[in-house]
């Protein structure tokens, strides 16, 4: 038929391209290293050509930046703090944005090599998102360690302390001090929960995308492709701003905001 | 019943979780309508706000998605 166009549907498990010893190269790390490469070319241009009257490239990059320090006020609600978590939040925005519209441009999901597809969305392996929101996740608690200290921390979860002030005070007291232990028992549940929401909402909406498009191609190819490129196109943007402001509102939430300076 | 009949009955299940996230992105993006009627000036903040809710809403049928592809 001339409307259907032969596309695979991809594996849920990425591809192995080749093998160095015992490490498998697959086809998410190629684009991975493509977003790598882009960012490091991108960030040596910028830094190396700052001009005091910007140019179109570098207001570009400066409205960019001043976008997303905005979004990460409007969340912690605290502009000292926003200036300490925006090199960390804005990275993500960039390495999340850049490899989730990488995967949208048409010839470079086209290549192949040994019959592998070359370049995979580097978003939709589960390994790479379980991986950052794994690193996010730790690197907030080890924040929360080092703003409310080691016992301090643990208290957050373990509230003995709160359950003995409350019985001090009278019995009903108590009672809803006893209330909150168990919540506070839940929160590390909810932690673990954290890692696994925040890695399959983007791996989950990557993949799915791709899936999608293969199916559309084999529906009716020209035609019921093109909206949807245009519906996974704000998806990729979506997706990124969802993870790089649950992962600020996070890290709000685990440390003292109005105490950073 | 074999095992693939139980898998196709499975997955036809999965699909079912398409419901829920309609009600929860309808609900969502009626609400957020609302609230740009009652004060028109909000509308960008609002809207914007409004496409984090839809996401995190339409997460919930991602799940169901990875699922569908894991049974």
């Amino acid at each position: 038929m001339f409307f259907q166009v032969e596309s695979q549907v991809a594996p849920v498990k990425p591809e192995t391209l080749f093998k160095v010893g015992d490490f498998e190269f697959t086809n998410s790390m190629t684009s991975g290293l493509l977003v790598l490469l882009l960012i490091a070319i991108g960030s040596f241009i910028i830094s190396s050509k700052i001009k005091f009257i910007p140019g179109k490239f570098q207001s570009a990059v400066e409205s960019l930046t001043e976008a997303f320090f905005n979004l990460v006020e409007q969340i912690s609600g605290s502009r000292n703090f926003a200036f300490k978590i925006l090199p960390l939040v804005g990275a993500l925005f960039v390495y999340i944005g850049l490899s989730n519209l990488l995967g949208l441009i048409p010839i470079l999901s086209e290549f192949t090599y040994n019959g592998i597809y070359f370049f995979r969305t580097h978003t939709s392996d589960f390994n790479i998102t379980f991986g950052l929101a794994l690193a996010m996740i730790l690197l907030i608690q080890i924040a929360s360690i080092r703003d409310a200290g080691l016992f301090g921390h643990i208290g957050k979860y373990l509230k003995f302390k709160e359950v003995y002030l409350g019985f001090k005070q009278g019995f009903g007291k108590g009672a809803m001090a006893i209330v909150d232990f168990i919540i506070g028992l839940l929160d590390i549940v909810s932690e673990i929960a954290r890692v696994i929401s925040l890695s399959l909402r983007l791996f989950g909406n990557m993949y799915a995308g791709g899936v999608l498009t293969a199916i559309l191609f084999s529906m009716f190819a020209l035609l019921l492709p093109l909206p949807w490129f245009f519906l996974s196109l704000l998806a990729a943007v979506v997706q990124t701003m969802v993870f790089g402001s649950l992962v600020a509102a996070f890290y709000s939430l685990a440390v003292d905001t109005e105490k950073t300076n | 019943m074999d095992i693939e009949s139980a898998r196709l009955i499975a997955k036809g299940l999965c699909t079912i979780t398409m419901g829920g996230s309609a009600i929860g992105e309808g609900y969502l993006i009626g609400k957020a309508l609302e609230a740009i009627g009652r004060n028109p000036k909000m509308e960008g903040s609002i809207f914007s706000k409004m496409i984090i809710g839809v996401a995190m809403a339409e997460s919930t049928a991602i799940y169901a998605f990875v699922c569908f592809f894991i049974v």
